[in-house]
C-alpha cells in the first residue's frame, strides 16, 4: 500500500521533471543562454535521474512481491 | 487520483510560469534590465594575471556583457576602493575591433578631485570648470570666450578651437615618409592654401587569412569629412590615395584603419606637417635604412616588441628645439634647452611593455617624466612606441595642435595650466567604497556573439611591479535601456 502511494508520487514527479527538462532543453536549443543564464539544468537532470532510479527500484520490488 | 490531478495542474502552471518568466527576461519587453557581476551576463575581470582575487593590479582589465537583445545605452556603476590613490580610473566599451578603439568614460580622477578643493570650481550640468584664479563666472562664459589655449587643459571634453600656425609656409615639394609602419595609426596634418594629398603605399603581409580592408578617414574639427576604403584584392601591394581640394586652413586628422597584416611602406605627401597621435608601430623591415628616430612631446613613453632580434637599448634625449609655445619651435644653438637629460630604456624582453620614468627601476632615479620635447633614438625597427603625446620623424614635421590633457602624468603647476574644463562627476562615497557611474552609447558599440566588450583602464598600474597595489572592485552593475516591445509594435503599426 505504502509502496503504491510512493510509487505514484515518484511517477508523477518523474513525469513532471521529464516535461520540465524537455521544455527547458528545447527553449535553450532555440534561444541560446535563455535558460542556462538562470537555471542550472545539471541539478535538475540529477534530481530527475535519482527519482528515475527510485522509481525503478520501487517498480522492481512491486513486481517481485507475491 | 484527485491528488494526482491537483499535482499535475500545479506543475503545469509552474512550468508555464517559468517559461513566461524566461521569455520575459529574454525579450525584456519594458526595454530596461539590470545585470550584476555575479550573474551569467557579466563575465569575470580578465586577464587573471592582472587580478588578485577582486583587486585589479594591472592595466587594463576586460569584461564582457552578454545582452539578450539589442539595447541602446548602458549605465555602468562600479563600487571600488582606490586605496593606492591611483590618479585615473576609466571604463570603456569597444567601438571598433579593428583598431581596438574603446569609448572611454571617467570613473575616478583624483587629480581633479584634489583640485576641486583647491581651485575655484563652477559646474554646468556634467561640465566642470576649474580655475586657478576665478576669472569666469560660469562654464558658458568660459566656452564663449576661452583664454589662451596654452593655459587650458581638458579632460573627457573636446574643446572647440581654431588652431592656426602663424608662420606656416606651404611646401612646394612632395615629401616621402620612408619608415614602414605596421597596422593602424592616426596623425595630424596642417593645410593652408593647398590640397590635401596623401599616397599610402601598402604591403599586405597575408600572415592571417582574414580580409585585410584598409580605411582612411579624414576629420576636420572632430567631424569625419571623407572616407576612402581600399578592399582586399589579394595582391601584396596596394596604394591608397587621398586627394581633397578647397579645404579651409586648419588642422586635419587622418586615421588609417588596418590590421597588423598591413604595412605602410611609404607615405608620399605634399603636406609638410605630420605628427602621429599616441602611437607609432615601426614595422619589422631591416632592409629599410631610412631614419627611425622619433621626436615627441610625450611625458611618458612605452616600448614593446614581439621580436627577440629587436631587443636593445633605447635612448631618449632632450631635443634640440623645444616647442615651448604651441606651434612655435624655439631653437638653441647650444643644443639642449635648459638642463640636458637623458634616459635609457632597456628593452630586454619580448612582449613586455617597457616605460620611461622611474617605474620598476632597481636604482634610484630622479626623473619621472620626459623633457617637454625629446628625441627617441631607436636601436632597431619592429618596436611599437606609445605615449601620451605626439610623435614625428623629424623636427620640421612636428607641430602640436592639441589642448593639454589631464592624464595620469598631469601636473598643473609644471605645465602652467590655469583652467581645466572637464566632463566629469566625482564618485560618491559609501564608507570606504567609492561608487562611480558612466553612461555608454551602445548603438555604435561592437558586438560579437551577443556580447559587448568592456575595459577598465587604470593608467600606470602594472602587475609586473609585484607591489599588489591596485583597485578593489566590489560590485559591477549595468543598467541597460532600449526600445520597449510596446514602442516597437506601435512603431511597426505606424510605419504600415
Amino acid at each position: 500500500m505504502i509502496n503504491d502511494k510512493l510509487g505514484s508520487i515518484f511517477k508523477e514527479l518523474f513525469y513532471a521533471l521529464t516535461v520540465f527538462l524537455v521544455v527547458l532543453a528545447v527553449l535553450e536549443l532555440l534561444f541560446s543562454r535563455m535558460v542556462l543564464a538562470y537555471i542550472n539544468l545539471s541539478y535538475l537532470l540529477l534530481v530527475w535521474l535519482i527519482i528515475g532510479i527510485i522509481l525503478l527500484v520501487i517498480s522492481k520490488k512491486k513486481l517481485s512481491s507475491p | 487520483m484527485i491528488y494526482v490531478n491537483k499535482f499535475r495542474i500545479i506543475w503545469i502552471i509552474a512550468l508555464t510560469a517559468m517559461v513566461f518568466v524566461l521569455a520575459w527576461l529574454k525579450i525584456v519587453p519594458t526595454g530596461k534590465i539590470t545585470y550584476f557581476n555575479n550573474s551569467d551576463f557579466i563575465s569575470n575581470l580578465t586577464p587573471v594575471e592582472r587580478m588578485n582575487v577582486d583587486k585589479i593590479i594591472g592595466d587594463p582589465v576586460y569584461f564582457t556583457l552578454r545582452v539578450p537583445r539589442r539595447f541602446e545605452s548602458a549605465k555602468l556603476t562600479i563600487k571600488f576602493k582606490n586605496e593606492s590613490a591611483l590618479p585615473i580610473i576609466e571604463a570603456g566599451v569597444l567601438i571598433d575591433k579593428k583598431v581596438w578603439n574603446y569609448d572611454l568614460k571617467p570613473l575616478d580622477n583624483s587629480i581633479l578631485d584634489n583640485l576641486i578643493g583647491k581651485w575655484n570650481s563652477v559646474r554646468s550640468g556634467d561640465l566642470l570648470l576649474l580655475q586657478r584664479e576665478k576669472k569666469f563666472k560660469s562654464v558658458e562664459e568660459f566656452l564663449k570666450n576661452p583664454p589662451v589655449s596654452d593655459k587650458i587643459a581638458a579632460y573627457n571634453y573636446s574643446l572647440e578651437q581654431n588652431f592656426l600656425l602663424p608662420d606656416y609656409k606651404t611646401s612646394k615639394e612632395e615629401m616621402t615618409l620612408c619608415r614602414p609602419l605596421q597596422g593602424a595609426y592616426q596623425f595630424y596634418t596642417y593645410i593652408k592654401d593647398e590640397d590635401l594629398s596623401f599616397d599610402f603605399a601598402l604591403q599586405d603581409l597575408n600572415k592571417n587569412d582574414d580580409e585585410d580592408i584598409v580605411d582612411a578617414l579624414v576629420y576636420y574639427k572632430d567631424q569625419e569629412i571623407y572616407k576612402e576604403t581600399l578592399p582586399d584584392n589579394n595582391s601584396n601591394s596596394r596604394n591608397l590615395k587621398l586627394f581633397l581640394t578647397n579645404l579651409p586652413e586648419g588642422v586635419y586628422k587622418i586615421s588609417l584603419r588596418a590590421n597588423n597584416d598591413i604595412v605602410t611602406r611609404t607615405i608620399t605627401t605634399s603636406q609638410s606637417k605630420i605628427t602621429f597621435i599616441n602611437k607609432v608601430a615601426l614595422a619589422d623591415t631591416p632592409e629599410v635604412s631610412c631614419g627611425r628616430n622619433l621626436f615627441t612631446n610625450s611625458r611618458v613613453a612605452q616600448f614593446q616588441t614581439i621580436l627577440s632580434n629587436k631587443l636593445g637599448q633605447i635612448k631618449i634625449t632632450q631635443a634640440i628645439k623645444s616647442p615651448l609655445e604651441r606651434g612655435v619651435h624655439q631653437y638653441s644653438e647650444a643644443g639642449c634647452v635648459g638642463v640636458c637629460t637623458q634616459q635609457e630604456v632597456n628593452l630586454n624582453e619580448t612582449y613586455k611593455l617597457f616605460s620611461t620614468g622611474c617605474q620598476n627601476r632597481a636604482v634610484p632615479c630622479s626623473y619621472e617624466t620626459l623633457p617637454s620635447f625629446s628625441e627617441i633614438i631607436m636601436p632597431s625597427d619592429g618596436i611599437t612606441v606609445t605615449g601620451d603625446g605626439l610623435f614625428s620623424f623629424s623636427l620640421e614635421q612636428f607641430f602640436n595642435p592639441e589642448i593639454k590633457k589631464v592624464d595620469e602624468n598631469f601636473d598643473p603647476d609644471r605645465e602652467d595650466v590655469d583652467f581645466i574644463i572637464a566632463k566629469y562627476t566625482p564618485p560618491t562615497l559609501d564608507g570606504e567604497w567609492k561608487i562611480a557611474t558612466a553612461d555608454f552609447d551602445l548603438t555604435n558599440a561592437y558586438k560579437e556573439f551577443n556580447k559587448h566588450s568592456f575595459l577598465i583602464s587604470i593608467p600606470g598600474l602594472r602587475a609586473e611591479d609585484g607591489t599588489l597595489d591596485g583597485v578593489e572592485v566590489g560590485e559591477v552593475k549595468i543598467e541597460l535601456s532600449g526600445v520597449s516591445l510596446f514602442d516597437k509594435i506601435f512603431k511597426m503599426i505606424n510605419d504600415k
